[in-house]
């Protein structure tokens, strides 16, 4: 379970070859790709052309770039040439294959990646489950009878349990940071529209964004740097640390606050007003907007969605235009307070899933009291954030034999380097880093 | 952005259109709203459909400031 660092620096080095790495990470895929759930389709005959590529370049002196030869997945709504874009339903099973890779997978394969394996998704990246019709259910590496959250949970899983070495997924409301908190992962949602989604399937287009997941901060900071065509710099600059309260504190497992105090135990607790409002403009939008994409679909093939998006699409659509302007002009109001209140600091913890991943067979979770469906409900507290159009990382809490639980580190606009910084200092420290599953390679 | 697969791009706003805030609460009016619409809601699926749009009610007041609930 190497590193994308250690991999490329490998490759680049002539120590190793990228056909050996994507050959080993095959046959891994193979064996365990069902026991997970986790992977839609593998891509063999591509990722041993690219290797070989990556490897061609090396044997002729050029430098194939800071991701060579590691493997890596994307979420089933990335188009991959040559291949249909399912976005995880059996609607698309039959659509025109993509004529060309998404922008964000053209980045880094330019940077010398391999592309193994499409990954599992909610129908549509509608919900916080991997719960699918045509695909199975996503199993957590870390607890095979629970959750691996969604709806980029074939992603999470993937790389949680050293599959692929980094993947890429999507957030609209939190769909890359709850499933890295509930496997124990590191993800980006990076401020809104930062990160290419040229040829990724929407679910709502004004809310969506492109988001990588890795196993520590150096391989997010690597794929943060070549998604986003930017170095992130060294330097000694303090930061200044606020933590969330209200509803945030109110909905968290007592391990999430207990670090989040730790690290900052003298950093002012801030309440975010209108939160509740927050979330269900977001709620609305995402509803209203998924529901005018598929509402052609819907008129003419409804029975070929997945039941539980379906239903939710064809609310979405029956939703008022007014309303939808209301919550969009909400939004607006939303994100320039919180920018404002923002202002003065540089990092905000937060929790990110609010709980451990809940039971397949049980999958509710308790939210200010009562019983809320985790498919619906597990974005509690990354919903919120993505109104606002801030960035968001979501890492891991270091605590090896238990199942995993995560923060979101909360940024202003443009300030992804800033928060991968604050993610270092954490992992050096110890609060924070990826505990291998149960019986995964160390 | 591009849209794959089946489905072009699409100029369709969200909304049922109108400007009115009310969610569609009665078997009859999510049937009327489906019409105007041009989605015809089959019996299995009408269950699910004013399941999910009582959640969207609930979120449409909170949004509205009409009730200071627990959002779901």
């Amino acid at each position: 379970m190497r590193s994308a660092v250690e991999i490329a620096a490998a490759v680049r080095g002539g120590r190793t070859t990228a056909l050996e790495v994507v050959e080993r990470c095959l046959a891994g895929l193979h064996a365990e790709g069902n026991r997970l759930v986790a992977v839609t389709r593998i891509l063999a005959d591509r990722a041993r052309d690219e290797a070989q590529r990556v490897d061609a370049a090396v044997a002729a002196g050029i430098d194939p770039g800071p991701l060579a030869g590691v493997p890596y997945g994307v979420k089933d709504l990335f188009d991959v040439a040559g291949l249909a874009t399912t976005a995880g339903s059996a609607l698309f099973d039959d659509a025109p294959p993509a004529a060309t890779d998404a922008e964000a997978i053209g980045r880094v394969q330019a940077a010398g990646a391999v592309l193994v394996a499409t990954l599992n998704m909610d129908e549509f990246a509608y919900g916080f489950a991997t719960i699918n019709a045509r695909y199975g259910t996503t199993r957590n590496p870390h607890d095979l009878a629970r959750l691996a959250g969604g709806s980029s949970g074939g992603s999470a899983a993937a790389v949680a349990a050293g599959l692929v070495t980094f993947a890429l997924g999507s957030d609209t409301n939190g769909s890359v940071r709850v499933p890295a908190s509930l496997t124990g992962i590191y993800a980006i949602k990076p401020t809104h529209g930062a990160l290419p989604m040229g040829g990724v399937f929407p679910l709502a287009d004004s809310l969506d964004d492109t988001g990588p997941f890795a196993r520590s901060v150096a391989d997010l900071q690597l794929l943060w740097e070549v998604l986003s065509g930017t170095t992130v710099a060294a330097t000694d600059a303090s930061i200044r640390v606020a933590r969330l309260g209200g509803r945030f504190r109110d909905n968290a497992d007592p391990a999430q606050l207990a670090a989040i105090d730790r690290v900052a135990p003298d950093a002012p607790i801030v309440d975010l007003p209108d939160i509740a409002r927050a979330r269900s403009a977001a709620y609305l939008i995402t509803a209203a907007e998924g529901g005018a994409l598929h509402r052609a679909a819907l008129a003419v093939t409804p029975m070929a969605f997945d039941p539980a998006t379906r239903d939710r699409f064809i609310a979405g659509a029956l939703l008022p235009q007014g309303l939808y302007d209301a919550a969009q002009a909400f939004r607006v109001s939303f994100a320039r307070t919180i920018a404002d209140l923002l202002a003065d600091y540089d990092v905000v913890l937060a929790p990110a899933a609010p709980c451990v991943a809940p039971p397949i067979d049980d999958p509710w979770i308790v939210i200010d009291g009562e019983r809320s469906l985790a498919r619906r409900d597990l974005g509690i507290h990354t919903q919120p954030i993505s109104l606002t159009g801030l960035p968001s990382i979501a890492v891991p809490l270091l605590r090896p034999g238990q199942l995993p639980l995560g923060l979101q580190l909360i940024g202003r606009a443009g300030t992804e380097s800033t928060l991968l910084r604050f993610a270092a200092m954490l992992e050096a420290r110890g609060v924070i880093g990826v505990s291998p599953p149960q019986g995964a390679e160390p | 952005m591009s849209r794959p697969g089946a489905y072009a791009e699409t100029d369709e706003m969200p909304g049922a259109g109108g400007h009115a805030l009310g969610v569609p609460g009665t078997d009859a009016a999510i049937e009327a709203v489906a019409a105007a619409v041009g989605l015809v809601i089959a019996a299995p699926c009408l269950p699910g459909v004013r399941a999910n749009l009582a959640v969207l009610g609930h979120h449409a007041a909170i949004l509205l400031d009409r009730s200071s609930g627990i959002a779901r």
